[in-house]
């Protein structure tokens, strides 16, 4: 049970980056009907800068922690945005009157060139940082002597993903952007009858896509403690399955699929083999496919964006 | 109606094309503020297709539009919308995934407006539609064929348009509610001054409401005059009225 309850917390810690990472996935699927194969790139790249400011923080003297991980965050997020909003223009709004599958060979494109530049601008190592944040609490101890541990960055993994969750549902729901960013979704001739920029929403729903990838890739970086410029392919494919798990064009599906597969991934490690734990993941999206189409929540009458 | 006053739209020459098909072959039309204009013809005479050109959708490949003055023929389509062109489209066009007060905000979010102005906005168009009142919450897309009608062109009004196109308002609905609809557009034109360019198949209902009309077969204005005296024309009357659709 202590175990279980070990593989769980880790699970969910996992799950949250995955979701983070869908979220972007599919968003921008809801809005210009494309997979953007670069947004695991993307995260990698917030990883990256993430990396680069943390080293000019300490070098520079800085040693206060929180102040640290904030001006982090948004260092990378700003950063990270401008590469989304890049990659939109560059390789996708050329391309939109195009036939339908000119934008995703473009994006499989723009991830290879986001993945090499960081490979020689970076070096192919991986690169490590000392754990920014230590200590944790115990919360059971079994007689058998398992402790169920629930570490400091594993808090501060979850805490930030619902706090940005709960600031983009609020976006979404409430703002005038939000409703700008549905009505591309639902109908964009009629939104630009009414006055919406529909070139400019697309560019930002790419912002905020990117900026929430950055998130998940300072996460990753507290969390396991390395980068390398290779990150983003697997942690990409799984969040794509998670978006599609969830239902492609949900969102609160793309949360809720990088939760099972963070979990499944995690609680298959645990119980069966590490090796197979991608085989599992990948499976588990196989046979809810066949049985849900649309994944979990994908289903027409669900909010979607 | 004298043509002394400039006209608030004045389309000249406009030709537009889907692909290799002319869908307008060069078109002549004005309104003069303050009136409703009808456009009559058969099914795919450009009716539809001249609204959305207005909007720049499709861009006009020869010719002109001017809004009050300005040349609006390269403007991009929200750039239009903000000028307080509103349209009320083919197909109602309804967020489906929105609510009816989503769907209305939508209106308002095309013209700055403190929320005062949005306030009375919305107060008015729920006066005109006492239904939407019921249905705000509700989502557009399980809205009967009548109240999205109403919501269109509640959604369009919720900008205070200058200018309000309509595009068949009365399709599929039952007399009633046409009857409804009409009335609505009349009060509108008589008390806030609307200019309104309606788009009717109908056209008994749009030329009697209509202070001007004009008719439109394959492309081209083949007919323009008086609302009341274009429906005495016998050939209106053999091609839209008698023989034709509805009456």
């Amino acid at each position: 049970m202590d175990y279980f309850l070990q593989q769980l917390i880790n699970g969910i810690v996992l799950g949250s980056i995955y979701g983070l990472i869908a979220i972007g996935y599919t968003m921008v699927y809801g809005i210009v009907g494309m997979i953007n194969f670069a947004h695991g790139d993307i995260f990698m790249i917030g990883g990256f800068i993430a990396l680069i400011t943390f080293l000019i923080l300490i070098s520079i003297g800085l040693t206060v922690v929180p102040v640290i991980l904030l001006i982090v965050l948004l260092v990378s997020m700003a950063v990270t945005a401008l590469y989304g909003w890049s990659v939109e223009r560059i390789a996708y709004r050329p391309l939109r009157q195009s036939f339908r599958l000119a934008p995703m060979l473009s994006a499989i494109g723009m991830s290879f060139v986001l993945s090499n530049f960081s490979q020689v601008a970076q070096g192919a190592r991986v690169k490590p940082v000392p754990p920014i944040i230590t200590g944790g609490y115990t919360l059971h101890e079994s007689d058998a002597g398992f402790a169920v541990q629930l570490s400091n960055v594993q808090i501060v993994v979850v805490v930030t993903t619902i706090v940005l969750l709960a600031i983009f549902t609020w976006l979404v729901a409430r703002t005038r952007f939000g409703r700008d960013m549905r009505a591309c979704e639902q109908d964009q001739t009629m939104a630009a009858l009414l006055g919406v920029d529909v070139d400019r929403t697309i560019s930002m729903t790419f912002v905020i896509g990117a900026a929430l990838a950055a998130v998940a890739g300072v996460m990753y970086l507290l969390y396991y403690g390395l980068v390398d410029f290779f990150m983003g392919f697997l942690a990409g494919i799984k969040a794509f399955t998670a978006a599609v798990l969830g239902g492609i064009g949900s969102l609160p599906g793309a949360m809720l699929g990088g939760l099972a597969i963070g979990l499944i991934e995690t609680l298959w490690s645990a119980y069966f083999s590490v090796e197979y734990k991608d085989v599992a993941a990948f499976s588990i999206l196989i046979i809810v496919l066949i049985f849900l189409p649309t994944g979990l929540l994908g289903r027409p009458e669900v909010e979607k964006v | 109606m004298s043509t002394i006053t400039t006209p608030l739209l004045a389309i000249r020459g406009l030709r537009a094309a889907y692909g290799k098909i002319e869908a307008l072959k060069g078109v002549d039309l004005d309104i003069q503020p303050g009136e409703i204009v009808a456009l009559i013809g058969a099914n795919g005479a450009g009716k539809s297709t001249l609204m959305m050109s207005i909007f720049g959708r499709p861009r006009a490949r020869a010719g002109h539009i001017t809004f009050d003055g300005r040349d609006i023929t390269g403007l991009a389509t929200h750039e239009i919308a903000r000028l307080r062109i509103a349209q009320s489209p083919e197909g109602r066009r309804i967020f489906p995934r929105m609510t009816v007060a989503e769907n209305l905000q939508m209106g308002a979010d095309a013209t700055p407006g403190s929320d005062a102005v949005r306030a009375a906005s919305l107060e008015r168009v729920l006066t005109l539609f006492p239904r939407l009142q019921e249905r705000l919450t509700q989502r557009g897309g399980t809205l009967s064929g009548g109240e999205q009608q109403m919501l269109a062109i509640g959604r369009a009004l919720m900008s205070r348009p200058r200018l309000l196109l309509l595009d068949e308002p009365s399709l599929g609905l039952a007399p009633l509610i046409t009857r409804q609809i009409f009335n609505a557009i009349r009060t509108l034109n008589r008390e806030d001054g609307l200019t309104v360019l309606i788009v009717e198949q109908n056209a008994n209902h749009a030329l009697r409401l209509a202070h001007r009309g004009y008719v439109m077969v394959n492309g081209l204005i083949t007919m323009a005059g008086a609302g009341l005296e274009l429906l005495q024309r016998p050939e209106i009357r053999a091609a839209y009225l008698e023989g034709g659709r509805r009456v």
